[in-house]
């Protein structure tokens, strides 16, 4: 999914915003995925995003920087595939196997609220005053 | 009652969290041993089992309000102006921690030339253009981890982080003032020391931020000549040894784009561009009622989630000691930074973890 930002004014895109893992489908508006985009003011984000129905919807899961230094992304990472290895007795011990352990810790399952919730917050931070400006939301 | 030392990735292996807490702080220096400051609420929306399997899971945080706070203190402190400079103080610190674990962006403000970009996508495209980045900073530009921000915002920018050795006598000076009121008042806390909370991050996190940023990009201290440093007493006095420090390695490296003063002081900021000195200020922004730990980086597309007990560690180096109580009584732990076995501010970042 992507999140054209542009000006009341103007139809140009200022600014695009994608979003991997997320389609217009799961905003569960028929009207916005039979037209297949969806245009809101700058200013009726939020408010719109709040009264979507997305309670208990999940996102499949997708990988996620943690925000820890480096150096101790690398030591945990390593003392948790330890400890799920230990956990599943398989005794296994193959790369394959490690890095799949790694993957998983790295995919948690979010919240599509929470996700999009931090989509809106970074694009509200970054476009002033929000009356000049509009959001396009379509799949592309 | 367990008592364990660990590091922080053993924190966030061995302690998973699931529910709702609430974080409170007491401080030996300024409260006495019954007395807890609430901090604010965690909510982490899991259950027990897939908080075991995926230790690193979203939360949200509520941060304790001006009036939560002062309702505490009231009855506390020495009147209301005392009441409302704590408060203010603490709700400093934590909007500052928040900013250094990521669950909050700093605000930024690049200034060049006649130019003053506040933009952060601008910006963050503004001293990306060279493919590298020297940064001189000051202290307030560390204790806010503005270094680790951009090695994960921007990390394939080569950074080069300079730190003129006045910031390292600065902060010297800060341990000397901290263990001074640490060893006058370890028996007998008296509330005006308050202050210790905007003096510790001075220490402690700046040396924690430099001990992670130095293992993955080059850190270099500029030193300079003895009689330099003996001017170093003095507020201005330093701030004009860090814009001269970046104005010689300008100088003597040939160095000409991509250099930028970086630091929290708005006025030295705005100074070092007056003087055709490229210079980043960073500021923190509103604290918002309720933050998420799942950030959104628009430069790469990729979300950003900060483990819970990274911010539950720099509250304690900034607090001293966190309780944190599980909403249905069922679990309680102390986290202790400045524990009795510690060895002073720069020992190893370990903290004591009790069971209650």
């Amino acid at each position: 999914m992507k999140v054209e930002v542009f000006k009341s004014t103007s139809p140009e895109t200022i600014e695009t915003y994608s979003v991997p893992n997320l389609s217009l489908l799961d905003f569960q508006v028929q009207e916005w995925v039979d037209e297949g985009k969806v245009e809101i003011d700058l200013n009726d984000l939020s408010n719109t995003v709040d009264n979507l129905n997305l309670e208990d919807s999940e996102l499949s899961p997708e990988a996620i920087d943690f925000y820890l230094p480096d150096s101790l992304t690398d030591s945990l990472l390593y003392r948790l595939v330890q400890s799920q290895t230990e956990k599943e007795e398989s005794g296994s011990q193959s790369i394959d196997k490690l890095n799949e352990i790694r993957e998983n810790i790295s995919r948690p399952a979010l919240r599509l609220r929470t996700v999009l919730s931090a989509v809106v917050t970074e694009i509200l931070q970054n476009h002033f005053p929000y009356s000049e400006y509009k959001v396009r939301i379509s799949d592309g | 009652m367990v008592k364990r030392s660990l590091k922080l990735d053993e924190f966030i292996a061995e302690y998973p969290f699931w529910g709702e807490w609430e974080v409170s702080y007491t401080d030996g220096t300024h409260l006495k041993k019954c007395e807890y400051v609430r901090l604010g609420e965690l909510a982490i929306d899991a259950s027990e089992e897939i908080a075991r399997d995926y230790p690193i899971l979203p939360f949200s945080f509520r941060p304790a309000t001006d009036q939560q706070i002062k309702c505490h203190l009231s009855c506390i402190s020495n009147g209301e102006m005392q009441t409302n400079q704590a408060t203010k103080e603490i709700r400093e610190q934590l909007a500052d921690s928040i900013i250094r674990t990521g669950l909050l962006r700093p605000k930024f403000c690049l200034m060049e030339e006649q130019n003053i970009e506040m933009n952060y996508l601008k910006v963050m495209r503004g001293i990306s253009k060279y493919g590298y980045l020297t940064l001189v900073v000051d202290t307030s530009a560390l204790r806010r981890s503005v270094i680790s921000f951009l090695y994960k915002t921007l990390p394939d920018i080569q950074i080069w982080t300079v730190v003129p050795v006045f910031v390292m006598t600065e902060i010297q000076r800060q341990v000397n003032q901290l263990n001074t009121i640490w060893n006058n008042n370890k028996n007998n806390p008296k509330f005006k020391n308050y202050t210790v909370l905007g003096q510790r991050p001075q220490v402690s996190v700046i040396s924690r931020e430099l001990n992670h940023i130095r293992l993955r990009k080059p850190v270099e201290i500029l030193t300079t000549l003895p009689e330099h440093l003996g001017q170093s007493n003095d507020t201005s006095k330093i701030d004009r040894l860090i814009i001269e420090s970046m104005k010689n390695i300008k100088r003597d490296r040939g160095l000409h784009e991509g250099v930028y003063l970086l630091t929290g002081d708005k006025d030295m900021a705005s100074l070092a561009t007056l003087e055709n000195q490229g210079s980043l200020h960073t500021g923190v922004p509103p604290l918002p009622k309720e933050i998420s730990s799942i950030r959104y980086n628009p430069l790469n597309s990729r979300l950003v989630l900060t483990p819970i007990h990274y911010l539950l560690w720099d509250l304690a180096q900034v607090f001293s000691t966190i309780r944190l109580e599980d909403q249905l009584g069922s679990r309680k732990y102390e986290l202790v930074y400045y524990s009795q076995e510690r060895a002073g501010f720069f020992a190893h970042d370990v903290m004591e973890i009790r069971e209650v």
